[in-house]
């Protein structure tokens, strides 16, 4: 189980920045800490490039990623589709939350998510930006397929 | 006496031979003075105009905007040799595009009118370097220089991962976060990258203890590192797409 145990929102030269504290479960036992920063952005800018249906589930995405150990891009970019790139992301990030299932005895810090949530948003302009930029190297690289 | 007038109007038509050659440099020298400052223009009021400065300009409507080639006899970098510039029609400031070249360099970029001091983006050559980049008052802001000798310089700066989101194409990423205590720290770029960056990072940390540490994930996305033992540090990391 990967808990938030708090957040805070940084601003540098106009960019909004990200920093959660996680606590994880390992498989071995006993719980590690993680400490994640990210641009504020990236939910929106994974929102556009997977077409995820919104910002509950781009941020699910965005806390999970800093544990994955393959190679998404492949996915994203070199994909048959972007729908097919998106249920494999998907199904990777659940992966990661299998490795790091939850244990009895836990609480779960939820309100900690859902405040998060409550101060981050989905930009449409740069969602629909990384859309088309996706879209543009997908053209490059994978000629052969269509995207909508 | 005969002889005498003989002598005279062989002198006398020599005189007038010499006069008709005077004459005809001087008829030449009036048509060459009408070609210094030839102009051809068409009915529409395009034209190009032959100035002895030397420069030939050339306006493509009625108005006073021009482009032009011309020469010089003292070049940017100070020598008395010819040298020619290619300009485009200047701004309200008085700036141009152009192109100059004279037996020591060849500059094509941004150039400032009257100095030709660098400014913006150029392209620049000589017997023994080429540069590519971006100046303010010809002092390079960011760039790269190629020398004939082997050696390469890269100026500027780049981007703060920490400060900037990332660019998917960014071949190269770079970065210094200062971390709470964890026993891992993660740090995403933004959007997915074009291939997963290979990461290579060093941790900060002033006090006694020497945590092991290793990279424990890397993708597209971003990367952690997991510390032996709960610290507070300042990641210093830069990371390279590499195919």
């Amino acid at each position: 189980m990967i808990r938030l145990v708090d957040y805070t929102l940084t601003e540098a030269d106009g960019q909004q920045w990200v920093t959660v504290v996680k606590d994880i479960d390992a498989d071995t036992g006993g719980v590690t800490r993680n400490i994640h920063r990210f641009p504020a952005a990236t939910v929106s800018i994974r929102a556009g490039e997977y077409g995820l249906t919104g910002l509950d589930e781009a941020l699910d995405v965005v806390l999970h990623e800093p544990f994955l150990t393959d190679d998404p891009a492949a996915a994203l970019l070199t994909a048959r589709s972007i729908d097919a790139a998106r249920i494999a992301h998907l199904e990777r990030i659940a992966a990661v939350k299998r490795v790091h299932a939850k244990r009895s005895g836990q609480k779960d810090t939820g309100d900690v998510l859902t405040r998060l949530g409550a101060a981050l948003r989905i930009d449409p302009d740069l969602a629909r930006a990384h859309a088309a930029r996706t879209r543009a190297i997908r053209a490059r690289l994978r000629p052969d397929t269509e995207e909508p | 006496m005969a002889g005498e007038w003989a002598a005279r109007r062989e002198g006398l038509a020599a005189l007038v031979a010499q006069v008709a050659s005077l004459q005809q440099q001087i008829n030449d020298l009036r048509a060459a003075a009408s070609v210094r400052n030839a102009a051809i223009s068409s009915p529409d009021g395009q034209r190009i105009e032959i100035l002895p400065t030397p420069e030939i300009r050339m306006y493509p409507s009625s108005g006073d905007a021009y482009a032009s080639l011309f020469a010089a006899p003292e070049s940017i970098s100070g020598a008395t040799e010819a040298w020619f510039g290619l300009k485009a029609a200047t701004n309200s400031s008085g700036e141009f595009f152009g192109v100059a070249a004279d037996p020591n360099h060849l500059r094509a970029g941004y150039m400032h009118d009257p100095d030709w001091l660098a400014r913006g983006g150029l392209a620049y050559t000589d017997a023994t370097q080429a540069i590519v980049g971006a100046y303010q008052a010809n002092v390079i802001q960011s760039g790269l220089r190629c020398g004939t000798d082997g050696h390469l310089n890269l100026s500027g700066a780049w981007w703060d991962n920490s400060v900037y989101a990332a660019d998917t194409g960014d071949a190269v990423l770079a970065g210094s976060v200062a971390f709470g205590a964890a026993t891992s720290i993660s740090v995403s770029y933004g959007p997915t990258m074009a291939s997963v960056p290979k990461v290579v990072y060093g941790i900060l940390n002033s006090s006694g203890t020497y945590p092991g540490h290793k990279l424990t994930a890397q993708s597209a996305t971003g990367f952690t590192v997991g510390l032996s033992a709960s610290l507070a540090v300042t990641l210093n990391w830069w990371a390279a797409q590499v195919a």
